[in-house]
Formats: structure tokens, sequence, C-alpha cells
């Protein structure tokens, strides 16, 4: 959309099921990525990315109607 | 830095003087707008009050505290934050043209709210009133609305003595009487009036006014250290409505602020729902950046009693409300009166509040107490409904401006069954193209919801988590992207389903509008929900599908012509058939200038399958009536309304609708009926012919 707000959408149609959207908002400051989006699929999700150098910290957090909260933490260094 | 721009101001005082006329089709639009994307109820005096008030109150953006600035209607979420920033930072607007160097401004947008806001700075006291109080505006206004043929609740009662049916005691007419005094926002009375079609006017001791409902009230606002003073009827509303709200507020909407209440504290009643309100005494007073405030109300409230013994050795018969009326107010046949004014109801309660430049909290307590317990329905759905004779609430509850945040909440709690509601909130103003809206929000099965707004799914805010996400986008100049998605679960059984539930609710609207003259819009909504199956005994939840698609477009030929289309169909899958409904209407606006004369018409056409397929539709009425038609039968609408305004303030209003039936329904009978029980009319025609009256002097 901008320089520092990206969108995504994916579409996915499987057999016998309903088309399922998928729409994710991204926004970036710095070094911080802020990201938010759902699913039809009944599921909304935001999170945090902090990036400095090679090392990544992403939080984030889903909620899904039928199979709750999820909280996730994910670090990596890349070289 | 302000000094480049002055320049700028220059040619843009010249240019709004030259539109220095209050638009108020501007508001009217709003108004649509508000009441179009609900299909709930509505409380239409309430909303068109709060939003014409700003015509002769303009907001005063200097001394408005950030919660005033984020409830002003007319500001979208980005507009006001850019406000509430740009004050914090630079002090005080110097003029309204200021609001130029900001952002989310543009000349259309301010040209629109240029008489709604103001930037004076003198302070009002009881002096200043006193002073210029014979500058106060009165004004009356009076509806009346009857319909033919007769329904069966006249029918009944001119064969009454053959007939021993219930029947309705008074005529078809509905009629209102409303008398105001407003000097600006600061001191107001008023008298309303109101009888229900089917009602009785007598003079007794339960209608001492002659009419079926009366109120009246004094209010002072915002006078020195008073903030508001409350006399005789009037609502409590306090932050996100969960611990206390006798008001009504917007559910999920396109309008993606609407997630967020605005509630602030004490506000004349001036509706005319007959059991939402306070009758009493409320007073708040602010110090610095305190505001303590109190209430204590006591009245009569409708109610259907019940009695029952305890057990087979007890012959004493226990009297308890089986229900208590919040909405409605109908006292139009024998049943009915009985429930009038069956108990008394006594209420008192207080906040404290804390606000600066960018944050507020506070906390709210009531209690209340009833002549009679309550005892619901024995059913296994009102296993947590609250019992008793009197209950007590507190909540604590905060609003804060961070940047491009608003964050908002509200955490409230029953003491008498222990039950805990909350929700929480962000308005986050990402960037000048895009606004965002989250909010979540959790409410126990036995919460107490009498006299509650929250918001959700579920009518009132019990039994229920949730997750919503709303969005405005502005894809290109012309073209819009706005909606939401909503999750949500019942914790609970409940009515209609058993078992825990779950199931959202996503809306899609893409907006074009290219000039002043033309807009369309094109809609999609799609809920999903858990209900229990009809066709098995045991629990066993069937999913109920709706889906809706609106196309809309307004197009001004002339000044004075405007023409409005619409098409819009609905279909509605559960493990039934598949049901399908669609409308389409054809308006037709005239308001030729310099005329004292206005009016419009439509002509609208539906095929509904059954009920789960109606489609709502506004319609233009008579200042502060019921706007809404609901669409849920096949046939015709039809229906025009003139407006005459002479040069010595009075308005005149009169409509008249058409019905027409032309297949059954499948939930009705099966004689093209219009209207159920005794509202039920003998054909398939019903006309309606409604005028109103209004003088301001």
């Amino acid at each position: 959309m901008t320089k520092n707000i990206n969108t995504y959408i994916d579409a996915l149609q499987s057999n016998n099921q309903q088309i399922n959207l998928c729409v994710g908002l991204e926004i970036i400051k710095e070094h911080y990525k802020f990201r938010t989006g759902f699913n039809l699929n009944q599921m909304i999700g935001c999170g945090i990315s902090f990036k400095k150098a090679s090392f990544l910290i992403d939080v984030g957090l889903s909620f899904h109607n039928h199979l709750g909260t999820s909280p996730s933490l994910n670090t990596s260094y890349a070289w | 830095m302000r000094g480049k721009y002055w320049g700028f101001f220059i040619l843009m005082v010249v240019w709004l003087k030259v539109n220095a006329q209050i638009d108020t089709d501007f508001i009217n639009q709003y108004m649509e707008q508000m009441i179009e994307i609900t299909d709930e109820d509505v409380d239409i005096q309430q909303l068109t009050d709060q939003l014409f008030h700003y015509i002769n109150n303009p907001l005063n953006i200097n001394k408005a505290s950030n919660s005033e600035i984020l409830s002003f209607p007319f500001f979208n979420q980005a507009q006001a934050l850019e406000i509430c920033n740009h004050r914090k930072k630079f002090g005080d607007f110097l003029s309204i043209y200021e609001f130029q160097i900001l952002p989310s401004f543009d000349k259309i947008m301010l040209s629109n709210v240029q008489h709604l806001i103001h930037v004076q700075t003198n302070p009002i006291t009881l002096k200043t009133i006193k002073k210029n109080i014979q500058s106060g505006k009165q004004q009356f206004m009076t509806l009346a609305e009857t319909s033919a043929p007769k329904n069966q609740g006249q029918i009944r009662k001119i064969n009454f003595e053959t007939d021993s049916q219930n029947h309705y005691l008074g005529s078809t007419i509905y009629s209102n009487f409303r008398y105001r005094f407003d000097y600006k926002k600061h001191l107001s009375w008023g008298l309303n009036l109101e009888k229900d079609a089917g009602e009785k006017m007598s003079f007794n001791t339960q209608t001492p006014l002659v009419y079926d409902h009366y109120s009246m009230y004094l209010s002072l606002k915002d006078i020195g250290k008073i903030k508001s003073l409350q006399l005789g009827d009037f609502h409590v509303d306090m932050c996100q409505g969960l611990t206390l709200s006798t008001g009504l507020a917007f559910g999920k909407s396109s309008i993606i602020t609407n997630a967020k209440r605005n509630f602030n504290g004490f506000k004349s009643y001036r509706s005319l729902r007959e059991n939402a309100y306070m009758r009493g005494a409320a007073i708040s007073i602010i110090h610095k950046k305190m505001t303590v405030g109190t209430f204590i109300s006591n009245k009569k409230i409708d109610a259907t009693i019940n009695s029952s013994q305890l057990d087979s050795s007890n012959e004493t018969n226990t009297t308890y409300l089986s229900t208590l009326i919040e909405e409605g107010g109908y006292h139009r046949t024998n049943s009915e009166q009985n429930q009038f004014s069956t108990a008394s109801d006594f209420q008192t309660g207080g906040y404290v509040e804390y606000e600066n430049n960018t944050f507020k909290m506070g906390a709210i307590l009531q209690y209340r107490k009833l002549s009679l317990p309550i005892q619901p329905a024995n059913q296994p759905y009102n296993y947590f409904t609250f019992q008793g004779y009197n209950y007590l609430k507190n909540g604590i509850y905060y609003d804060a401006v961070l940047r491009n945040i608003n964050l908002y909440g509200e955490f409230s709690h029953c003491y008498s069954n222990m039950a805990h509601a909350q929700t929480h909130g962000a308005l986050i103003s990402v960037h000048k193209k895009l606004d965002i809206s989250l909010l979540y929000r959790k409410y126990d099965p036995g919460f107490i919801t009498y006299q509650t707004n929250g918001f959700g799914e579920n009518s009132k805010p019990k039994n229920e988590q949730g997750f919503y996400l709303g969005y405005q986008i502005q894809l290109k100049k012309h073209l819009k992207l706005v909606g939401y998605y909503d999750l949500f679960q019942n914790l609970n059984i409940q009515f209609k389903s058993y078992a825990p539930s779950r199931g959202f609710d996503l809306w899609t609207e893409l907006k074009y509008k290219p000039s002043r003259s033309f807009h369309a819009y094109y809609r999609f909504r799609r809920e999903l929900k858990q209900v229990n199956s009809p066709s098995e005994t045991m629990a066993n939840h069937t999913v109920n599908q709706t889906q809706r698609h609106r196309i809309h477009s307004t197009f001004k030929l002339s000044k004075s012509i405007e023409l409005r289309n619409r098409i819009e169909t609905s279909s509605f899958k559960s493990n039934q058939p598949t049901t399908e409904g669609s409308m389409i209407y054809q308006d037709f606006i005239f308001k030729p200038r310099n005329k004292s004369y206005q009016w419009s018409t439509r002509i609208a056409m539906s095929n509904i399958d059954e009920y789960a397929n109606r489609i709502y539709t506004f319609e233009k009425s008579p200042l502060y009536d019921y706007p809404m038609f609901n669409h849920s039968y096949t046939g015709i609408r039809f229906y025009v309304l003139y407006k005459y305004t002479t040069k010595r303030k009075t308005n005149l209003w009169f409509k008249y609708g058409y019905i027409q039936h032309n297949t059954p329904v499948q939930n009705f009978n099966e004689q093209y009926a219009i209207g159920s029980g005794l509202n039920e009319i003998t054909g398939n025609k019903k006309h309606t012919f409604t005028l109103q009256l209004k003088h301001v002097f």
C-alpha cells in the first residue's frame, strides 16, 4: 500500500470446501514489524516482529473460534 | 510554523463564507448511514436529537475533552485522533480553518462540519445564562399516525359484546406531543407525551396527563463546576455500557468507530422508550481533572407478575416478576394493562473519573432494588440468569489517546452472583489511508444485563466471547473499502442453542464517490451461526448461514432532484432447503431551492421466501419518526413524504405509506396477512397516514 505498509491476500479453494480467504497487514517501523490479519476459517491473529542485524524475534497470538488462542514465539539468527 | 498557512486560511475563509449555509443534508445523510447499518432497534429520538443538537450547540474544539472529540459523530477515527494530538502539541486552535493543516481534513469535510464546531473560549456561568436566557429557543412538535383497514384488536373491540376475546382498549391513532426549551447545550427543559396505537387516552392516577406515557426533564450542562445536573427523567450512560447504560447504542457496523461506546455520564431523557430511563436526580461536579457524579432514581416499571406456591405443604403464594419489560411499553389490552407499572424500582449510584489530555479512567457503582423478586422462566438456558430483589454492580474503565492509537475498555463486576464482563479495544489510525479497530470482549453467562449496552453479537452482554477486527482503507481517491470480521462464541447454552456455539460475521463494503453528485457502493455480508437443529430433539447444532449482497447508487440530476436506486438479495441456508429474498427500489427526491416545500417518494418491490430473508431499508420520514421499514413479504411498498416550511419556522410533514402483500410468506398464515396477532389486518393492503407539526419560537 505504501513504503511502510504491506497487505497480503490469499484465497484457497479445496475440494468440497468453501473458499477460504486470508487477509494480512504488515506495518513496518524501523526495526519493528506489526502484523494483523484474519482468515474466513474463523481465525484472527496479530503479532510483533523485531529484527536487528541478523537476529530476529517474532511474537504472535492467534485466536481461532474452535481451537482457541495460540501464542507463539520464534527467534532466529541467520549468517 | 502556522504562519505559512495563513494565506491559505484567508482563501479558505472566503470560499467557505460563500458556502455559509448550514448543511442539514450532511446530517441527514449521516443519520441514514448510521441507521442503515443496523437491523437492530434504533432509538431514533435519541439519535436525531444527538445529531441535530450540534446545529445550535457547536462543539467547542478547544474546551472539549478527548472523549468528546472522539465521540463527535462527524469526525472519523483519524480526524479525531489528529485533533487530539495537534491540540496537545500546539495548544488551542486559533480558528477552525487551522484544521486544513491536518492531513485527514479536506475542504469538503471542513465545509460540512464548519457550523457544527467552534473554537471560542468564553467560560459559561449561571450569570451568563441568566443574562442570555431570552435567546433560548422553544419548540413544540406533535405527530399523529393511523392506518387502515382496522386490525384484529380494533375489530374485536367493536364486537366486544359478542366476543369476549382480548382486544385493544383505545383508538387506532398513534400520537405524541413534545415541548422543549433549549439555551444552547447549557439549559433545557421539556415535556414528552406519547400514546401508542390501541392505547386508551384517559385522565386517571396512572395517566395524569391523559397520554399513556409522560416524561419531564430539567437539565443543566457545563456551567462552571457543574458538569451535569438532571432533574426529572434522565439517562445514565457510562463508558462502554457494561455496568450501566439506559440509552441505546449501535451494534456491529462498517462504521468501525461504533465498536467503541462514547458514553459520558448523565444526560436528559428525551426519547419515548417507556421503561428505559431513570426518574429522580443526578449531579456531576468537575474540579480540575476530577469529576464526581451521583444519581438517585425511584419509579414504577412494567413487568409480568406471576405467583406460585413454594411447595405443596405451604399454601402461601409467592409473587415474583417473570419478565422485566425494558422495551415496548404497550398498554393496549387488558393483559398489557396488568403489566403497567407493576413494580417499584429504586436505583442509586455514582462515579469518579480522572481525565487529562491523554488519559481518562474512572470507577462506577450501581445499586438497584425492586419491590418484587425477579425469577425468570424455569429453563436450562436461564440457569445462570440473575434472580432476586436487588443487585450491586461496579465497574472500572479507561480511555487513552497515545499518538495515533486510542485504547479503551471496561471491566464490570456483579456482586450479587459474582459474574464479570469485560471489553478492551483499540482504534488505530495506521496511516491517513488506513484505520483499524480491534475489540475483545468476554461476558460471563450470569452477567446481569439490565440497563446495559455492551458491544457484541447478542443483544445483551452475556454468555459471549469474541474478537472484532474492523478496517477502513482509502484505496484510491474515490474508492474506499470498509468492513469488519467478527468471531464470537457463546460460552454456555442459551435460547435456541442447547450447547456452547460459535459463529462469525463478515461485512465488506466498497464505496465509490467520484463527485458530490454521484456515489455508489457494493455491500456483502455473510453471517454464520450455530443453533439447535429444529428437526432433532437432542442438542445437535445446525449451522445457519445468511448471505446478503447490496448495490446502491445515489445520483443528483440537478441541485433539486436526486435519484436513488438499490438492489439487495439475501439467502438463508440451514439444514432445510435454501430460501431467497430480493428487493429493488427507486427513490425520487425533489428539493427545489428557495421553495418552502420538498417531497420524496419511493416504490419498492420485494420477493421474500421466509422471515429469515427479510431486508431492511431506510425511509424518509418526519423528523424523529422511526424510519426503518422491514421488507419481510412478497409485494409492493410505496410512500410519499411531503414537507412544508412556513416563514415563521413552522414545519409540516405528511407521509402516506402503502403496503401490498402478493403471496403468502411461509412463516405467516396463508391469507397474505399483514401483521400478526391483534395487529393483523383483514386483506392484503394497508394504508398508513402520518402527520407531524413542529414550531420553533
